[in-house]
C-alpha cells in the first residue's frame, strides 16, 4: 500500500530541482529549497493525505525557512474555499473557489499581464502567457468535478516567469474518459498526451486550453510539466544549442488532480561553465 | 446593401480580458442577443478592438456556436471580424482552423467601417478564385461568372460556378438574393476589399 502512497522524498523524481528561473532567493529547505512546481505538489501530496489519512503515514515537513512554501501555507489552500489572493516579495498565491464567478478573476489577470509587461515581456508576450495561466485555471472550473478550491502561484522576475496551477478534483483520465471517444484510455499517460492536442476534451468543441499555452510559450525558454494520476509530461526546451522541445515522460505514485507547472524565461539558461 | 452594423466585444461583454470556456459560455448569451437586434441578411463587424486579451476557448464557446448557426442556416447574418490584436488574433485562428471554418477578416477604419479584407481559415482554391472574381464584380450570377470565364481563367461548366456559389454562401462568405429568376451572389461588404 505504501507504495502507492507519494513521499516527499518523491520530489527528486520530479525533475524540479532548483532552478534559477523560479526560485529567486537563496534560503535554505532542509539544505536546499523547493521550486515553484515543487512547493504546490508537495502541499497536494500532503493535502490527499489528510484528506485519507489511513493510506499511509502522513509525513511532516520542515518547510519554514522557504519562501514559497510558506506562501504556499499562508493561502490556505484546499481548506480555504472563497477566492484569495496574497501577494508576498516572493510571488503572487491565489485560491481559486470551486466556482467561476465575479469580477476579482479578470482583475487578476490584468495585474498579471502588466507585472509580466514590466518585467521585460513585450505585450505579445504578457497576453499569451496571461492567456496560458488563464486557460489552466479554467480547466480547473470546467474539468476538475471537485467542490474543492484550486490554487495558483505565480513569480514573475525580470524576463522570466513561473506558475504552477493544482486541483483535487478527477485527473485527467476521468475527465476525458467522460468522452465517449476517448473511453479507450486506460492511463493517465495516455491521457495527458492526449489532452495537449488540440481540440481533445471531454466534451467535443473544447479542448482549447492547452494549445494556448503551448503556443504561447513557443518562442521562449523553458517547460511544462503536466502532472496527473501516475503520469507526468514534461515539455522541454533547455537545449542552447538546439532549438528543439523534448519531452519527457514519467511515472510516479498516483496524485488526483491535475497539477500544471511552467516556467519560462525570455533568455537561455546559462551554462555551468558560465 | 444596407450598411454594416458594428458590435463591440468590449460593450457586449462589459469585459476587456475574455478567457476560456467559462467565459465563453456565459457571454454566448449576449452575443447572442446583441446579433438577434440586427436585421436578417446584415453585415455584422465584430470589433474586438478593445479587448486585451481573446482565448481560443473563448472563441470556442463563445462565436464558434453563433457561426455555426449561420452555416446551418438558423441564423442569416454575415460576420467580419476586426480590431484582434496579434495574439487574441492567433487564438481566433487556432479554433477557426481546428473546427474547419472560414470567416472573414477586415481591418477598421476611422470611419468604422472595414479596410483590407481577407479570409481566416482554410479556403480551396477554387472557393478563393470565385470569392475573388466576385469580390472584383461586387456582385455576380452563375451564368454571369460562366460568360466572362475566360476572363477569370477558370473553365468550368455554369454547375460548377452554381455550386461554388452555393458553397460560398453556405459559409456566409457572400450574400445571395433573387434577381428575377437569377440567383445573384455579392459581397458581405459594399464595394471592393476595402469598402471603396
Amino acid at each position: 500500500m505504501s507504495q502507492n502512497i507519494l513521499r516527499v522524498s518523491d520530489i527528486e523524481h520530479f525533475h524540479w530541482a532548483l532552478s534559477e528561473a523560479d526560485v529567486p532567493s537563496t534560503t535554505p529547505f532542509n539544505g536546499t529549497l523547493l521550486s515553484l512546481a515543487a512547493a504546490v505538489e508537495l502541499a497536494a501530496i500532503q493535502a490527499q493525505q489528510h484528506r485519507y489519512p489511513l493510506l499511509g503515514r502522513s509525513q511532516s515537513f520542515t518547510c519554514k525557512n522557504c519562501p514559497l512554501w510558506s506562501l504556499v501555507k499562508q493561502s490556505g489552500w484546499p481548506e480555504r474555499r472563497k477566492p484569495l489572493v496574497r501577494r508576498t516579495s516572493e510571488g503572487v498565491a491565489v485560491v481559486i473557489p470551486a466556482q467561476a464567478e465575479g469580477l476579482w478573476w479578470t482583475d487578476c489577470l490584468h495585474r498579471l499581464r502588466n507585472e509580466l509587461m514590466t518585467k521585460g515581456f513585450t505585450t505579445k508576450l504578457a497576453t499569451g502567457l496571461t492567456g496560458g495561466v488563464a486557460e489552466m485555471v479554467d480547466n480547473v472550473w470546467q474539468h476538475s468535478e471537485s467542490a474543492e478550491s484550486g490554487l495558483l502561484i505565480y513569480q514573475v522576475r525580470t524576463r522570466k516567469f513561473a506558475f504552477s496551477v493544482v486541483d483535487a478534483g478527477i485527473g485527467v483520465l476521468a475527465s476525458l474518459s467522460r468522452n465517449p471517444r476517448y473511453d479507450w484510455l486506460r492511463s493517465s499517460m495516455e491521457a495527458i498526451r492526449l489532452a495537449i492536442q488540440p481540440g481533445v476534451s471531454r466534451e467535443d468543441g473544447g479542448g482549447m486550453g492547452f494549445a494556448t499555452l503551448l503556443n504561447n510559450m513557443a518562442d521562449l525558454w523553458g517547460n511544462a510539466r503536466m502532472r496527473s494520476g501516475e503520469a507526468a509530461l514534461v515539455i522541454d526546451r533547455t537545449d542552447t544549442t538546439e532549438n528543439v522541445r523534448s519531452r519527457k515522460e514519467i511515472y510516479l505514485p498516483p496524485l488526483p488532480g491535475m497539477h500544471v507547472s511552467v516556467r519560462c524565461a525570455l533568455d537561455p539558461p546559462r551554462r555551468p561553465s558560465e | 446593401m444596407p450598411t454594416p452594423t458594428r458590435i463591440q466585444a468590449q460593450k457586449v461583454t462589459g469585459l476587456t480580458t475574455l478567457v476560456g470556456k467559462t467565459g465563453g459560455i456565459r457571454d454566448l448569451p449576449k452575443f447572442m442577443a446583441a446579433v438577434a437586434e440586427v436585421p436578417d441578411g446584415s453585415t455584422i463587424i465584430l470589433d474586438w478592438s478593445r479587448i486585451d486579451l481573446a482565448t481560443a476557448s473563448y472563441f470556442g464557446a463563445a462565436i464558434v456556436p453563433i457561426i455555426r448557426m449561420t452555416m446551418v442556416g438558423d441564423l442569416d447574418r454575415y460576420f467580419v471580424f476586426a480590431g484582434l490584436d496579434q495574439t487574441s488574433l492567433d487564438e481566433l485562428k487556432l479554433v477557426i482552423e481546428y473546427n474547419h471554418l472560414v470567416i472573414f477578416l477586415g481591418d477598421l477604419d476611422r470611419g468604422g467601417g472595414v479596410r483590407n479584407l481577407r479570409v481566416l481559415g482554410k479556403l480551396e482554391s477554387p472557393y478563393l478564385e470565385t470569392l475573388t472574381a466576385i469580390q472584383s464584380a461586387k456582385s455576380a450570377s452563375a451564368s454571369g461568372l460562366y460568360k466572362q470565364q475566360d476572363r477569370i481563367g477558370t473553365r468550368i461548366g455554369k454547375t460548377g460556378w452554381v455550386n461554388r456559389l452555393s458553397h460560398l454562401h453556405r459559409l456566409r462568405l457572400v450574400k445571395k438574393h433573387k434577381v428575377g429568376r437569377e440567383l445573384v451572389f455579392e459581397t458581405v461588404q459594399k464595394g471592393d476589399p476595402n469598402g471603396r
